[in-house]
């Protein structure tokens, strides 16, 4: 009776175990798979279902196995967990220098999703077989469940204490629980010390381990010879990568995803800050994005007060460590930093702007798009003085079709009387102002712009309906953009022979 | 009859990740985009699941009802009030009273199924295909989809659930 007793209670621990261990697997294998094969939505979803895929193969297997088997399959399956995260960080730089395409990454992907999830999956389904054997399993499946999803919970917690640290913090908290399990398992003193030996020894080097992976991944797949990372950490909501080249130019990258260098960062300042800044003089700038908070030193002095707004602060941390020293923010007073989200902040403040500046990533994912909409600039336009101007960059230079920054400048079109673009082949892009009344007109701002560059094209307000006849604007009910454009650049990546 | 439970199973899994997907999104638009929404759904849902398991009476369609309905009441909530002072508190309680069929809905069934892994691999195959088929519907058809799809899978669901009780009894 005592001996069942301990056995039950040995499964109950085991299910919450492997409960939190599936909480970080997925959170680890998301979060790194959608950096190797960088982040458009289309990637999320596709790396989440690859996830999904192995927790089914590990209940479509969960009793096909006998115990012995399923024990070893298990050993292996936590050993292969210390290899993280540099086997599948080496295997993708492998096969990036081998030009292989999308089956080889998707193979990767897939083949990681079993090691990941499957094995994990297979525990719920086998301990309330074999505890219901020619009983009712409902008790059972009550009690092993609510264990594996406290479990899940719990990891869910100690996933949001690793936020905005790198991966070194919570991949030796994941093997530690690991190791529990595999003496849960096995009942193997040899071979939880053997784990616990090797996952120490891992940790003390995983730090560099992290890195350097992450900088082999950006030398060959990215095709950045002299790459090197210098910052990685997972915030809440992205990896945060900070790539340095050989001419100690600095990118940032954002699950994988350039989202801007040191050198485009000057040219699209220019253009997104110091331009309508200058021209407009504003009381009041908001400031929605610019994480690395460089447009900051770019707006105060024309500005009577500036707000930043940045959803994510892990990529504050990085702003400014690498991008925006910390002198150039230290003295200015008339400077306020929030941490919300820009729809958000808008919706709860009672300011009037003069200028808001949009500067965040393109469309890619819904969270992106959704700031790109004719809902969000209706929200914009509700918080802006009667001459106030939203400065939007285009991520790409306006043409006429129905790509992204026609789409963009259709949602501005459709909220605001007056829209003009400029066209910039310095940048290689476009920037958009609206305003119910631009404060300033279309010679100001050529004599703002023509002294930084000659080459740029002024598209007037009343010229922009030509560039937008094949335009849908983008809204919250016309999103087919993330869809369209992720998928197109998938498939461009992956499987185009050329 | 295992190929109609192996169905209903999947169909459920893919109704409750339009379900999850959904919340997710619903306050995401119309409340914030910061991780505390994306936390105090999911978490939210784990502890309504976890209720779920425990929970008697919902088995009749109770617990699928209160689904649809906790998803359109918690749709009304942050379309009316956003910023309410106990919306996000309410919002929560809706996606946890979601969740309480994602828990009972195995209870349910595992008495039906002869094996406990197929139960699990059918309802999470349904899982997998519900995130393919939320992200293509929402970047496709915007708030319809978040409006129509619950209630349309949702009653195809009840459906099938009282058809399930009436021809497949417990084993």
């Amino acid at each position: 009776m005592i001996l069942e007793d301990q056995h039950e209670k040995k499964s109950w621990g085991l299910l919450f175990l492997v409960g939190v261990c599936l909480s970080i697997s997925q959170f680890v294998m998301i979060r790194d798979f959608v950096t190797i094969l960088y982040g458009e939505e289309v990637v999320i979803i596709l790396v989440t279902a690859a996830f999904f895929a192995g927790m089914s193969m590990g209940y479509l297997l969960a009793l096909r196995f006998s115990r012995r088997i399923f024990e070893l399959l298990f050993l292996g399956s936590a050993f292969l967990h210390l290899t993280f995260p540099f086997s599948y960080r080496y295997l993708a730089v492998w096969m990036s220098s081998l030009d292989q395409g999308g089956p080889g990454f998707l193979a990767l992907t897939f083949g990681y999703a079993l090691i990941f999830g499957s094995m994990f999956a297979a525990f719920l389904p086998r301990l309330i077989h074999e505890k219901s054997s020619g009983s009712d399993p409902v008790p059972h499946l009550r009690k092993l469940y609510s264990f594996e999803l406290l479990g899940f919970l719990a990891g869910f917690l100690i996933v949001a204490w690793s936020w905005n640290r790198s991966l070194d913090v919570l991949l030796p908290v994941y093997w530690l629980i690991l190791a529990v399990i595999v003496q849960l398992v096995l009942g193997s003193k040899g071979w939880t010390c053997a784990y616990i030996g090797i996952a120490c020894l891992l940790s003390l080097q995983l730090k560099e381990i992290d890195l350097q992976s992450s900088t082999r991944l950006y030398q060959t797949k990215h095709r950045i010879k002299t790459a090197s990372v210098l910052f990685s950490i997972n915030s809440p909501y992205q990896k945060v990568e900070v790539v340095e080249d050989e001419q100690g130019e600095r990118s940032l990258y954002l699950d994988g995803l350039q989202n801007l260098n040191s050198g485009d960062l000057e040219i699209l300042n220019h253009y997104i800050a110091t331009v309508p800044a200058s021209l407009i003089q504003p009381s009041r700038t908001l400031l929605i994005g610019n994480g690395t908070l460089s447009s900051v030193p770019r707006v105060y002095p024309f500005s009577g007060h500036v707000y930043s707004v940045e959803l994510d602060a892990g990529v504050l941390q990085a702003g400014k460590r690498f991008f925006t020293r910390e002198e150039t923010l230290s003295d200015l007073t008339h400077w306020s930093l929030f941490v919300d989200d820009g729809k958000h902040f808008l919706q709860t403040t009672s300011d009037r702007f003069d200028l808001i500046i949009m500067d965040i990533p393109s469309p890619l994912t819904i969270q992106e798009g959704s700031l790109h909409t004719v809902e969000f600039y209706q929200l914009a336009r509700e918080r802006m003085g009667p001459e106030g101007v939203i400065a939007v960059q285009l991520s790409g230079r306006l043409r006429r079709n129905n790509r992204t920054p026609a789409q963009v400048t259709a949602a501005l079109a459709r909220v605001f009387r007056e829209v003009v673009v400029v066209d910039s082949r310095k940048a290689d892009r476009s920037f958009a102002y609206a305003s119910d009344h631009l404060p300033f007109n279309i010679h100001d701002l050529e004599s703002a712009i023509k002294s930084y560059e000659s080459s740029v094209e002024i598209i007037s307000p009343e010229k922009i309906g030509s560039y937008l006849e094949k335009a849908k604007p983008l809204s919250l009910d016309n999103l087919d953009l993330v869809f369209r454009r992720g998928w197109e650049r998938f498939l461009d990546r992956y499987f185009d022979d050329d | 009859m295992m190929i109609k439970l192996s169905v209903y199973s999947f169909l459920t899994g893919l109704y409750l990740a339009v379900l999850q997907f959904g919340f997710v999104i619903l306050l995401q638009i119309n409340i914030s985009s910061t991780y505390l929404t994306y936390v105090l759904i999911v978490a939210s849902w784990l502890v309504g699941s976890l209720a779920g398991l425990w929970l008697k009476r919902l088995e009749g369609g109770l617990g699928l009802v209160l689904s649809l309905l906790s998803y359109y009441s918690v749709y009304g909530l942050v379309t009316q009030w956003p910023f309410g002072q106990v919306t996000l508190f309410l919002s929560a309680l809706g996606a946890g009273i979601t969740g309480l069929w994602a828990g009972n809905f195995f209870v349910f069934m595992i008495g039906r199924f002869k094996s406990v892994g197929s139960l699990f691999f059918h309802e999470n195959n349904g899982f997998l295909l519900g995130i393919f088929i939320f992200f293509l519907g929402f970047t496709q058809l915007g708030r319809d989809f978040i409006i129509w799809m619950p209630g349309l899978w949702g009653s195809m669901l009840l459906i099938l659930h009282y058809w399930i009780i009436r021809s497949s009894p417990v084993v």
